[in-house]
């Protein structure tokens, strides 16, 4: 495929000999398009994620991005996939929201004016302009998560990585969450979003990942996926056609 | 909205915030080692000068009393110890407010300075990975009290009662937690491609260091001068 962003190959992950947590998994993830990785927990999602952007090592399997092989080149992975981790509090470095941000580019070297110009530019994008100044740890969940996200799309990586973004998250911030990522994907950003709970956004994925016991069970659009979900222990609403699987009304 | 945290830097628009990070740094180390010696006079000096400087700062010492208590502890056992040792009420008093003050300068610049700008503004290491060291050393400590606070709410909710067994399981946990917490910052920072040496910019100096400077030489004056 020509718009092919990132591809996997055989990717297997194990600790020891005995227990494999990711079993030569093979898939493929289109340029701006919103992919879900969805299963039960300990599936191995998380590790997944953080193997993609190079922060625990891989064993066996090949990466593939922008048609490059990536596999042994982890800083390049580092410096491309940005991950926004599952707990946004351990995840801040500044102690306010704009030193926070500037972290990310301060490490990329950048001169000041473009780091400057970035982080004006991702503080409008997710109107967080009024917090600028706020120490991180005493923001709201919704905020913080909106916090971890300006972090890493200030370095302006090719693909974004989010685990569980909506995890402890009241209704607004996960409708405000989920918009703010369908804004970023409208905007040409990649996604990969990590979630088990599938009715909050699976209508607005383009290409849904299943995984379960260390396997890639299912692999397709959500439609093709959809009436298979249940049987892999995910929650799907009975009787709820896949456009109604979201959380905006709109 | 999360409960401001001990130790931790606010953005405010203040004359201490204003200061150069590297004189407070300095002001703190010189203001705690005449504390050491202090009393009379040039103790109620540094006291009234803290106690101003804490108006001036808004230091939200009330949203701070919880995790003060842990120091209050600490104040009673060195006061308690004095007294012990010199069986003097007003030496022990006088070593209570020296350490009580010492806090407060802590205090004051932590609030006032965040933990990159003091890595940043220490001439010679400002290059070098210790400028690394310094900040993630600084920003750690907020998330100590953090933490603590969470267990500490955690085994109250359970009902748990003070004895040795909790004030051990409390601390295993507390270890346990920030071990936690702290390995998946170093993959946060990794991620965002941590780089300890990367180049840092002073900040300069101004005229809002005034205030400070000369309040320190005053102190150090009257030392040199007996006013002890």
């Amino acid at each position: 495929m020509n718009d092919e962003l990132l591809r996997v190959e055989g990717l297997t992950y194990a600790l020891g000999e005995d227990k494999t947590i990711l079993d030569h998994l093979s898939f493929s993830v289109r340029e701006g398009s919103f992919t879900l990785l969805c299963g039960p927990n300990g599936a191995g999602k998380s590790t997944l994620l953080r193997i993609l952007k190079g922060l625990y090592p891989l064993e066996e399997g090949t990466i593939f991005l922008e048609g490059k092989d990536v596999t042994k080149k982890e800083k390049h992975r580092l410096r491309e996939i940005g991950l926004v981790f599952q707990d946004a509090d351990s995840q801040f470095v500044g102690q306010s929201v704009e030193k926070d941000i500037r972290f990310g580019v301060e490490n990329l070297a950048l001169p000041v004016e473009e780091q400057n110009r970035r982080i004006d530019e991702v503080l409008h994008l997710l109107s967080m302009e009024e917090q600028r100044h706020r120490n991180p740890h005493t923001l709201s969940g919704g905020e913080k998560r909106k916090l971890a996200i300006a972090g890493v799309l200030v370095m302006q990586p090719k693909l974004i990585l989010l685990d569980e973004p909506f995890a402890n998250l009241d209704y607004q911030s996960i409708v405000a969450t989920l918009k703010l990522l369908l804004r970023l994907q409208k905007n040409g950003h990649t996604i990969i979003l990590v979630s088990h709970e599938i009715e909050k956004c699976l209508a607005h994925a383009d290409h849904v990942l299943v995984l379960s016991d260390s396997l890639l069970v299912e692999e397709g659009s959500p439609k093709k996926v959809l009436p298979r979900l249940s049987g892999h222990g995910i929650y799907v609403p009975h009787d709820t056609p896949l456009e109604k699987l979201t959380w905006l009304t709109q | 909205m999360a409960h401001a945290v001990i130790f931790s830097f606010r953005h405010q628009d203040r004359l201490l915030n204003k200061t150069h990070p590297l004189i407070k740094v300095i002001a703190l180390l010189c203001g705690c080692i005449l504390l050491f010696r202090a009393s009379g006079f040039l103790l109620s000096s540094i006291a009234l000068f803290l106690i101003a400087l804490t108006i001036l700062q808004r230091l939200p010492l009330r949203s701070y009393a919880r995790q003060l208590r842990f120091f209050i502890l600490l104040f009673v056992l060195i006061a308690f110890g004095e007294y012990a040792h010199s069986q003097s009420m007003r030496s022990a008093l006088i070593v209570l407010v020296r350490y009580a003050l010492m806090i407060l300068y802590a205090l004051l610049i932590t609030d006032s300075t965040s933990s990159d700008e003091i890595a940043n503004s220490i001439p010679l290491i400002n290059k070098s990975v210790l400028a690394s060291g310094i900040e993630l050393t600084l920003a750690i400590v907020p998330m100590i009290f953090q933490v603590s606070e969470e267990i500490r709410i955690a085994q109250r909710a359970r009902l748990r009662r003070w004895s040795i067994r909790s004030t051990f399981e409390y601390l295993s946990t507390l270890f346990e937690l920030l071990l936690l917490r702290l390995e998946e910052q170093a993959l946060a920072l990794e991620g965002r491609l941590f780089d300890a040496k990367r180049k840092r910019h002073a900040p300069p100096v101004s005229m809002h260091d005034v205030p400070m400077i000369l309040a320190t030489l005053l102190f150090i004056g009257l030392r040199i001068f007996g006013y002890e």
